[in-house]
């Protein structure tokens, strides 16, 4: 997995997002925006066919606790498909890349 | 009396008269005023058309000779409408050629000008009788209408109801866990697949893990009369169940199980129906399993890569059975076993044969109950079987010639199951096992080692969120590295099936039973923070089961392609 910045808020991730150490590089990186001053966050999330449930718990607390909006833009439907069952669609503004 | 009472109905119908001449126009009105409650009139053809659109109503009653539209070309226009309306039509004379059309028309009385008093009350009552009956038959069959509506409401209830039942008493205790060895790693799983064609089918089962982390297993096929074998099939598998679980198996013993189920079952089929039924005891510790099997398909089984067919020794059960005879069989290099109802094997194939001739193989080359019913798919069209299909496919994990085993561990720290992690990657790229599948089982592996991890060694159980929304999270986890004491061991198998490659993890952390139900939790709104992680697991690899306790949990994804050396 490959994460670049696009902006203050929009981070472009490529590859599959599937070990720890891509969870942890995932929530280091989403974090380093938020502390400088991101309110609101755009993910491209490019291909992955899933998020691991650690980063999935992370993007939660930011949104629900710290009140960061959250885009989500998913480029395999298969992300789409496993978020809208865990009822995140919503809460992450879910949208396709394609 | 029935004078009376078709006057009483009358009173409730609207009558429109169509009468140009107005002498003839007023004595009409006056007859019909005796009758009717309301009487409308009109002056030739067109009102009468105009007035009948308008208003409706249950009778017509017209002159045969009119200006600008007579009595037939009114009428002609009406049925295009209205084809029931009774028309009731006047004259002086009529033609033949008049009279046809008429008739053609449906006229339902011909009334005589000039007009006698007698004859036209008689005309109006026949109508109105008429009107009268038609009326009650229509009542008649609304209420048949209604009845069936209610019959289908009531009948449909009654299967949810019976499915409903029908649920509470199969069952399958495995579905999410597996049974291990005492010692070391591995064990059995189940992998159940239940194809029923009606609520209430002729095929149910009972997978039970006992007290004792035994394994039995009921599987009934009941042959019979529609609903009557179902009955006999579900009372059975209630009965199974309550002697397993209401009566202390444990100290009355396989033989005896054994005996007394299909002692009940004989003693509930009818005289023309028997009862196919096979229990099975399995000891994950053992070397041995036993059973019976009363008139079931053979038992398959792959031993040393090789399948085995192994026949019970009863017949069905009937209300005259003999004893039941028990038969054991040596689990030693056994990897897979299949138990099925005669639906699977008896299925049509495509190509005019049975599946039963596919099976063998099918079996050999598949890893998952799944993977065989989408072989069983690709041979049968499954739309023109119609018996219920039942598969219990049993597992040994991690079992199988050719196996190559690895056995790693490291201390229960972020770090820790980072290395755990990237020793397995390393193995199965070396391996040649790569692509999405790949991809899949490290996301899998890595949620099962996060759970070992914060599970097993920090023991956070359902405080994990609130540790999280208080920030607290990732200082406990770092705050972790340092202790060192708790390990995680992680077995890998590499396994050849037939051209592919299967691929078994086991992850064995030391938490304690209490926390099995925290880590684990079926849940995946977004309310609920736990039960992302297994499901996460479900979606990427081919099978995930987890002990009672939840600190051994199974991983098993099937790849194309053979291992490298």
């Amino acid at each position: 997995m490959e994460i670049t910045s696009r902006s203050s808020n929009e981070l472009v991730l490529s590859g599959p997002i599937k070990t720890i150490d891509d969870s942890m590089a995932v929530r280091a990186e989403v974090q380093k925006l938020v502390e400088e001053g991101a309110s609101s966050l755009v993910l491209r999330i490019e291909d992955s066919f899933a998020l691991p449930s650690a980063v999935i718990g992370y993007l939660m607390k930011l949104v629900n606790r710290d009140k960061v909006r959250l885009t989500l833009l998913a480029g395999d439907h298969r992300l789409r498909e496993l978020l809208d069952e865990l009822q995140l669609s919503g809460i992450f503004n879910v949208g396709s890349l394609r | 009396m029935i004078e009376q009472q078709l006057q009483h109905y009358a009173a409730g119908l609207s009558v429109l008269y169509v009468e140009d001449d107005t002498v003839g126009a007023a004595i009409i009105q006056k007859l019909l005023e005796k009758y009717f409650s309301s009487v409308s009139g009109a002056k030739d053809g067109e009102e009468g058309l105009r007035l009948f659109a308008e208003l409706q109503p249950d009778l017509v009653i017209t002159d045969l000779m009119m200006p600008k539209l007579d009595g037939i070309g009114m009428l002609q226009e009406l049925r295009k409408s209205n084809q029931k309306v009774p028309v009731m039509l006047m004259t002086a004379s009529l033609e033949h050629v008049h009279l046809v059309e008429a008739i053609n028309l449906g006229v339902s009385k011909f009334l005589a000008k000039p007009l006698r008093l007698e004859a036209v009350r008689r005309a109006l009552l026949g109508v109105v009788r008429e009107l009268h009956l038609e009326r009650v038959a229509e009542q008649a069959r609304q209420q048949e209408v209604e009845l069936l509506r209610y019959r289908n409401r009531y009948h449909s209830r009654q299967q949810e109801l019976a499915r409903d039942k029908e649920r509470h008493i199969l069952r399958n205790e495995l579905a999410d866990r597996f049974l291990p060895r005492a010692a070391g790693s591995g064990g059995w799983l189940v992998d159940l697949l239940h194809l029923p064609r009606d609520i209430m089918s002729g095929d149910s089962y009972a997978v039970i893990r006992t007290d004792d982390e035994r394994l039995l297993i009921f599987l009934a096929d009941a042959m019979g009369h529609g609903l009557s074998a179902s009955v006999t099939s579900m009372l059975t598998t209630a009965f199974f169940n309550h002697m397993v679980r209401g009566c202390a198996c444990r100290r009355m013993g396989f033989a005896h199980l054994v005996t007394t189920t299909m002692t009940f079952a004989a003693e509930n089929v009818l005289e023309d129906e028997v009862f196919s039924g096979l229990i099975m005891e399995l000891d994950p510790r053992g070397t041995t399993l036993r059973f019976a099997s009363c008139g079931m398909p053979a038992v398959l089984l792959i031993r040393n890569g090789e399948v085995e067919r192994v026949r019970g020794n009863n017949p069905p059960v009937s209300a005259f059975s003999p004893q039941v005879e028990l038969q054991q069989l040596s689990l030693e290099g056994v990897s897979d076993i299949l138990l099925a109802t005669d639906g699977l094997g008896d299925a049509g194939t495509r190509d005019g044969g049975s599946y039963r001739e596919h099976l063998v193989t099918d079996l050999e080359t598949t890893a998952t109950a799944h993977e065989l019913f989408t072989r069983y798919e690709r041979a049968c069209d499954d739309t023109a079987n119609d018996d219920d299909i039942t598969a219990i496919r049993l597992t040994a994990v991690a079992e199988g010639r050719g196996r190559r085993q690895f056995h790693f561990s490291a201390a229960g720290t972020l770090s820790g199951i980072r290395d755990l992690q990237q020793q397995v990657g390393e193995v199965l790229l070396s391996a040649g096992l790569a692509g999405e599948r790949f991809d899949q089982l490290e996301l899998a592996l890595g949620e099962a080692l996060m759970n070992a991890f914060e599970h097993g060694c920090l023991g956070l159980g359902q405080r994990k969120q609130d540790l999280i929304l208080a920030d607290e999270y990732d200082e406990l986890l770092m705050a972790a590295e340092t202790q060192q004491d708790k390990l995680i061991e992680l077995f890998l198998t590499l396994l050849p099936r037939g051209a592919r490659a299967q691929v078994w993890i086991e992850v064995v952390d030391p938490g304690t039973a209490g926390e099995a139900t925290a880590r684990h939790v079926e849940a995946q709104s977004a309310e609920i923070p736990s039960g992302r992680g297994f499901l996460m697991m479900r979606r990427s690899v081919d099978l995930v089961r987890r002990n009672a306790s939840g600190n051994r949990l199974v991983l098993m994804q099937m790849f194309t392609g053979a291992l490298q050396a």
